[in-house]
């Protein structure tokens, strides 16, 4: 008897209800006290998530398509469609594709990036989708507290502070048209632990955070311009001195990213490094004194 | 033999005509010959003296056969203004020629690059201007975003597309009614000088056509982006898909999911599909309104849902298909279903003589009707003591039916027929409404709370709990077919 009332209705319902509990109980397990880093595998581009222990995100580029989305889709909770802050390093098509995708999809609070002047449509997309955002404009001003004139320091709570080391000066309104040297570099410091996220920084621009006289200390540093040779430069690593490190590159690229150059000096200073490419998504967890590295593959 | 019997033979001969023509290639000396043998059988059996039914018949089927012939050759071997200035060559190099004209479909982007069909109006060579109007397939880069309706002036090198694999790519876009290509062009955009040359060579109905078009894609756009606004990837993306049938942001690995459990359907605006809107629009209105009333009710809902989603040829198709089967199985009564499918079919081809050979969605969902109308019946009166669990009996038999019916085309087109297909399908379909149903909700509510700001903030809460439901009915759905295509 009982058997006949249950309509297809109930059973959606029960169905519901099941996957909502199943995923509030996995969401629950997440509030634990620790930051998270996800590196995504999104092909050749960057595409970096950094979600601090109480709550707040920080998307860091979105890569050249908007496979961003996908990851996001799978890493976030499913009712939550805010992103605090979104960072677009600079303005090339590897790493500005997937954000504006972002920006159509999600809340977001906070866009970082130097609003220069050039002549692409792509750009010009992004700039058209941050405008209708309705977000607060961050320009980042670099240089690290230890360089006397600090930099813009963006405070992600539970004592995790997410500092620009570059580029030197606000470049708003400039006219560029070759952006990489101008990328945004920051520090996420959470205790112990330091990451050193650099865009697609060439030579120049290391040089020129060596020089600012920064403490460029880190545990963590992800390789510039996706192992570019031109990128990565000894005297960069000295500084930073980092135990891992992180390459952001897509399988059979044609630019031949990661280059063997910048691989050999990796393993020259013993830095172990972990590649989109062969190792899939990368996530670091830290509790601010320890850290760990998990991959996909 | 029956009148009905009579039409229905025609018919078929006429498609015959076609199939035979897609095939081999039937020149215009044969069909000359044939018509003055159908001339022949006409004038002497259907003369008084020497009348003789059969005869005369045969003549009236031999008509129609060439007629489908010469159906098909006519679409097959027109020629194509554009077709004139391929392959132009100077010093080794192919000549640049410039033509002006407008979007005519949505822009399909596929990571990095995009596929812009265009119909040119005006083609400039040198210093020749010629007036044309035709379409042609633009690949480009994804940025700048280029939409329906938008005028353009592309400058580069006209080509004749290419066979690169196994599928045939020539008579893909013969079937689009293209035969020219462009790769990587200099688009510019339009300014107003160019918009009024162009907007000012077009018919009033013509001009009516873009504007309408150009309101209903940018509907359908803000749509999808409400999905996405309050659904998370990849679930906005597959109620996109079973909603609108837009497929462009379903990730590959989930699409080639959905391959090989045979499930792919759900996501095209498929006769199925449309059954099934039509299925859970006539269960609600039957509630409110007398069977017949709420029958023709959803009649008009599905028309309006085909004009929303563009009304592409495949969707026509599918709702002509979806609402025969409604008319068959749930108004009860359907006056003579062999001959209207039949007509339906022969309509199609009429149409487009291309489809009937090279459109395999066209014989899929063919097919597809053809099992629901005979094998379904035949099955459920065979297995009348199962006891019918609510709809689950229903859907089962259905979609077993369909399988059947299918299976010859998948396994010579594909190479493979999936055994997963059954219970991923029986798993996924019941569940089917009530995504769309929740999906829908979710991206009206955010069409009509966004605009509105913080004043919108409360109705769009209420919307996000729609959205939560709709995401997990989806996360189920996606779930068991990412389950089944491990197992397979």
């Amino acid at each position: 008897m009982m058997l006949k009332k249950i309509s297809l209705v109930h059973i959606v319902i029960l169905l519901c209800l099941f996957v909502f509990a199943f995923s509030t109980y996995s969401t629950a397990q997440e509030k634990d006290g620790l930051l998270k880093v996800y590196f995504f595998d999104v092909g050749q581009g960057d595409a970096i998530f950094i979600e601090a222990p109480n709550g707040n995100q920080v998307l860091i580029d979105g890569g050249p398509d908007n496979t961003v989305l996908q990851k996001l889709g799978e890493t976030m909770p499913f009712y939550d469609k805010d992103i605090d802050v979104v960072v677009l390093t600079h303005s090339d098509a590897d790493h500005v594709t997937g954000l504006i995708g972002v920006l159509k999809r999600y809340d977001v609070k906070n866009v970082v990036y130097s609003n220069i002047v050039r002549k692409s449509s792509l750009y010009n997309a992004w700039q058209k989708a941050v405008a209708e955002e309705d977000a607060n404009i961050i320009d980042p001003v670099g240089g690290l507290p230890r360089a006397g004139r600090g930099g813009k320091v963006i405070d992600l709570g539970s004592g995790i502070t997410l500092s620009m080391a570059h580029p030197g000066e606000p470049l708003g309104g400039k006219v560029l048209e070759k952006t990489n040297n101008d990328s945004v570099v920051l520090m996420l410091k959470y205790g112990e632990t330091e990451v050193l996220l650099t865009g697609d920084i060439e030579a120049k621009a290391e040089r020129q955070i060596i020089l600012s006289g920064a403490d460029l200390d880190a545990d963590i540093l992800k390789v510039a311009h996706h192992g570019s040779k031109t990128s990565t430069i000894e005297e960069f690593l000295y500084e930073v001195s980092p135990q891992v490190a992180v390459i952001q590159v897509g399988a059979k690229n044609r630019y031949g990213h990661p280059t063997k150059e910048v691989l050999k000096r990796l393993e020259d200073y013993g830095i172990t490094y972990y590649r989109n490419d062969i190792d899939g998504d990368i996530k670091v967890i830290s509790d601010g004194e320890n850290y760990q590295i998990i991959t996909a593959n | 033999m029956h009148k009905s019997q009579i039409f229905f033979w025609l018919l078929v001969s006429f498609l015959s005509g076609i199939f035979i023509a897609s095939i081999f290639e039937v020149g215009q000396v044969f069909i000359y010959i044939g018509f003055i043998v159908a001339i022949g059988f006409i004038a002497v059996f259907g003369y008084q003296k020497s009348f003789n039914q059969k005869g005369l018949l045969a003549g009236f089927l031999l008509v129609a056969f060439l007629f489908g012939i010469a159906r098909f050759n006519s679409a097959n071997l027109k020629q194509d203004a554009l077709d004139v200035f391929v392959g132009l060559e100077a010093g080794g190099k192919g000549v640049e020629v410039v033509i002006n004209g407008y979007v005519d479909d949505e822009v399909v982007v596929k990571g990095n690059k995009s596929e812009i069909i265009l119909r040119v109006k005006e083609l400039v060579a040198g210093d020749r201007a010629v007036r044309v109007d035709d379409r042609i397939m633009i690949t480009a880069n994804s940025f700048p975003k280029f939409d329906y309706g938008d005028a353009v002036s592309v400058k580069g090198v006209l080509q004749k597309p290419q066979n690169l694999t196994d599928f045939d790519y020539i008579t893909y876009l013969k079937k689009e009614g293209i035969r020219t290509t462009m790769f990587y062009p200099e688009i510019t955009g339009s300014d107003e000088h160019f918009d009024y040359l162009i907007y000012h060579s077009m018919g009033y109905f013509e001009k009516a056509k873009i504007g309408l078009y150009r309101k209903i894609f940018s509907l359908k756009a803000r749509f999808e982006s409400a999905v996405s606004r309050s659904v998370s990837e990849p679930n906005a993306a597959f109620i996109n898909g079973i909603l609108l049938g837009t497929r462009q942001n379903i990730p590959d690995d989930l699409k080639e999911a959905f391959n090989k459990t045979g499930v792919t359907h759900v996501l095209a605006i498929s006769g199925y599909n449309i059954m099934i809107i039509s299925w859970a629009v006539l269960a609600g209105l039957v509630y409110f309104f007398r069977r017949r009333t709420a029958f023709w009710l959803s009649v008009m809902i599905i028309t309006l849902f085909v004009i929303l989603t563009g009304a592409s040829a495949s969707v026509v198709r599918a709702a002509v298909m979806g609402l025969l089967l409604t008319f068959a199985n749930g108004y009860g009564r359907l006056y003579n279903p062999k001959n209207s499918i039949i007509l339906a079919g022969a309509a199609m081809v009429w149409l487009n003589p291309f489809t009937l050979v090279f459109d395999v969605g066209f014989q899929l969902s063919f097919v597809a009707v053809l099992g629901l109308m005979y094998l379904y019946p035949y099955l459920d009166s065979k297995l009348n003591k199962i006891p019918k669990l609510g709809t689950l009996k229903e859907i089962t038999l259905m979609t077993l039916s369909a399988q059947i019916a299918v299976a010859p085309l998948l396994i010579y087109y594909f190479k493979n027929f999936s055994i997963v297909s059954l219970p991923t399908n029986v798993l996924i379909l019941p569940f089917i409404p009530a995504a769309m149903f929740a999906g829908f909700i979710s991206g009206l509510a955010g069409m009509i709370f966004l605009p509105l700001g913080p004043l919108g903030e409360i109705g769009l809460g209420a919307s996000q709990i729609v959205g939560w439901f709709a995401w997990a009915v989806t996360t189920y759905q996606i779930e068991v077919v990412k389950l089944f295509a491990g197992i397979f």
